[in-house]
């Protein structure tokens, strides 16, 4: 397997990492990561992305509930 | 002379006029032409001497002709006289004949028998509307005698002739329906091009103010970590500096789907990397390594114990690859622990932690 080809495509990715973490931070909102720890292990499942949630809107007050704006990822373990 | 009679029903009949009439005779007297497209020259009117509705005129016998010079005979009676049935005759002439459905005139003339009145009436027919609803006509058609008057047993003249006015009734109504629908589409149009106008107008004046902004903001949202930030100056003296950074420094929210668009497309780009550059086959158990494993932070979901053991196992190495990608990545997208691991400018870093510091002084979370 070519590993300068994996590492190419690890660079390109922590560099879009890097973009939508400024991104993010640019935004007046508040974010947080959603790992779903209520899911842990002992449930046979693995939450592999987390869900990306809106913790405080343009003012700076906090969201009752936060707001998700993408799905987490989750995996059972036990296939 | 008698009237013509109908011989056969006729079918579907317009109100065309009436004829006012005086006592003792009906109070009007409604003629009824059957189509109104045939030219003026051959118009015909009916009437019929019940009086009753069109409709309930069901006998052939029951239905005349108003044809010029011809008598029609309505036959009334009356309680002044109430053995003696009075017969009015009326004379139907025609008097212009306009074309194109201008107007015929008719005149009735009644004589009545001596010993009541005569009534003359006159009415004008105009072009009956085509938007007048027919009355459809159903009933038998029978070949019937005139109907026979008697002639009347007394002679008390008592004659005045009186000359009413008739009233008109020709059914029309005023707006072409070729006008309105044009008057209609010019109405749209003008509406149309007055919307446009004013979106045209808002469009110019939010623009310039705020088309600056937007190619900054994107530039710098979107910028490479290693630039940094671009530092705004902004005069304090000028106003108040938070309102005058808002106007020219700060980006623009960006769209939900464009954030949820990105987190959902680094997902995939982890999910591809890790299909795509590794495999699930046995590996050697020096190969994963707990200093590593604690190195990739704190609070991790899942104990290093478990990571390493998920990392080994050839069925759930992809989910533990996977998992290790995605933490890594997000929490630097953010701040981790006190560390200063981030993906993160330094100043933007360091201007988060304190803030945080000064909220919790524990975990670095963005603003929470």
């Amino acid at each position: 397997m070519d590993d300068g080809a994996r590492s190419r495509n690890l660079e390109e990715m922590l560099k879009r990492s890097a973009q939508f973490a400024f991104t993010l931070f640019s935004q007046p909102t508040a974010w947080n990561f959603d790992w779903q720890n209520e899911q842990t292990i002992k449930s046979g499942s693995l939450c592999i992305f987390p869900a990306l949630v809106q913790v405080a809107d343009e003012n700076g007050e906090p969201l009752h509930t936060p707001r998700p704006f993408s799905e987490a990822v989750n995996r059972r373990l036990d296939e | 002379m008698g009237a013509p009679q109908a011989t056969a029903m006729p079918v579907s009949l317009w109100p065309a006029a009436t004829a006012t009439l005086i006592d003792p005779f009906p109070p009007q007297l409604t003629f009824y032409e059957e189509s109104s497209s045939i030219s003026n020259a051959r118009r015909q009117l009916w009437f019929n001497t019940k009086g009753l509705l069109p409709e309930k005129v069901t006998m052939a016998t029951d239905w005349f002709l108003a044809l010029p010079s011809q008598e029609a005979v309505i036959t009334s009676s009356k309680e002044d006289t109430p053995s003696v049935p009075v017969k009015a005759s009326f004379t139907f002439n025609p008097l212009t004949n306009a074309e194109g459905g201008g107007s015929l005139t008719f005149s009735a003339q009644s004589q009545i028998t001596p010993g009541v009145v005569s009534v003359q009436a006159k009415a004008t027919v105009t072009t009956v509307s085509t938007s007048t609803k027919p009355i459809t006509m159903t009933g038998t058609t029978d070949n019937g005698s005139v109907e026979s008057t008697l002639a009347p047993t007394g002679s008390s003249s008592a004659s005045s002739s009186n000359t009413s006015i008739p009233t008109l009734a020709p059914k029309r109504d005023g707006i072409k329906p070729g006008a309105a629908a044009g008057i209609g589409i010019g109405c749209l149009l003008a509406g149309a091009l007055i919307a446009g106008l004013l979106v045209w107008f808002c469009m110019k004046r939010k623009r310039p103010s705020s088309g600056m902004r937007d190619s900054e903001a994107s530039t710098v949202a979107l910028m490479h970590r290693e630039k940094g930030p671009v530092a705004k100056a902004v005069t304090v003296s000028s106003g108040s500096p938070i309102a005058s950074a808002l106007e020219n420094g700060l980006p623009q929210p960006l769209e939900d789907k464009l954030i949820s668009g990105e987190i959902s497309k680094i997902s995939n780009l982890i999910k591809n990397h890790v299909q795509s550059y590794y495999h699930s086959r046995a590996v050697s158990p020096g190969m994963i390594d707990y200093d590593d494993l604690q190195a990739l932070g704190e609070n991790l979901p899942v104990s290093v114990g478990t990571l390493s053991t998920l990392l080994n196992n050839s069925a759930t190495r992809e989910i533990a690859l996977r998992f290790v990608l995605a933490w890594v990545l997000t929490s630097r997208i953010q701040l981790i622990d006190s560390s200063n691991i981030t993906f993160l400018p330094p100043e933007v870093a360091k201007c988060v932690q304190s803030m945080n510091q000064a909220e919790h002084g524990s975990r670095g979370k963005l603003f929470t």
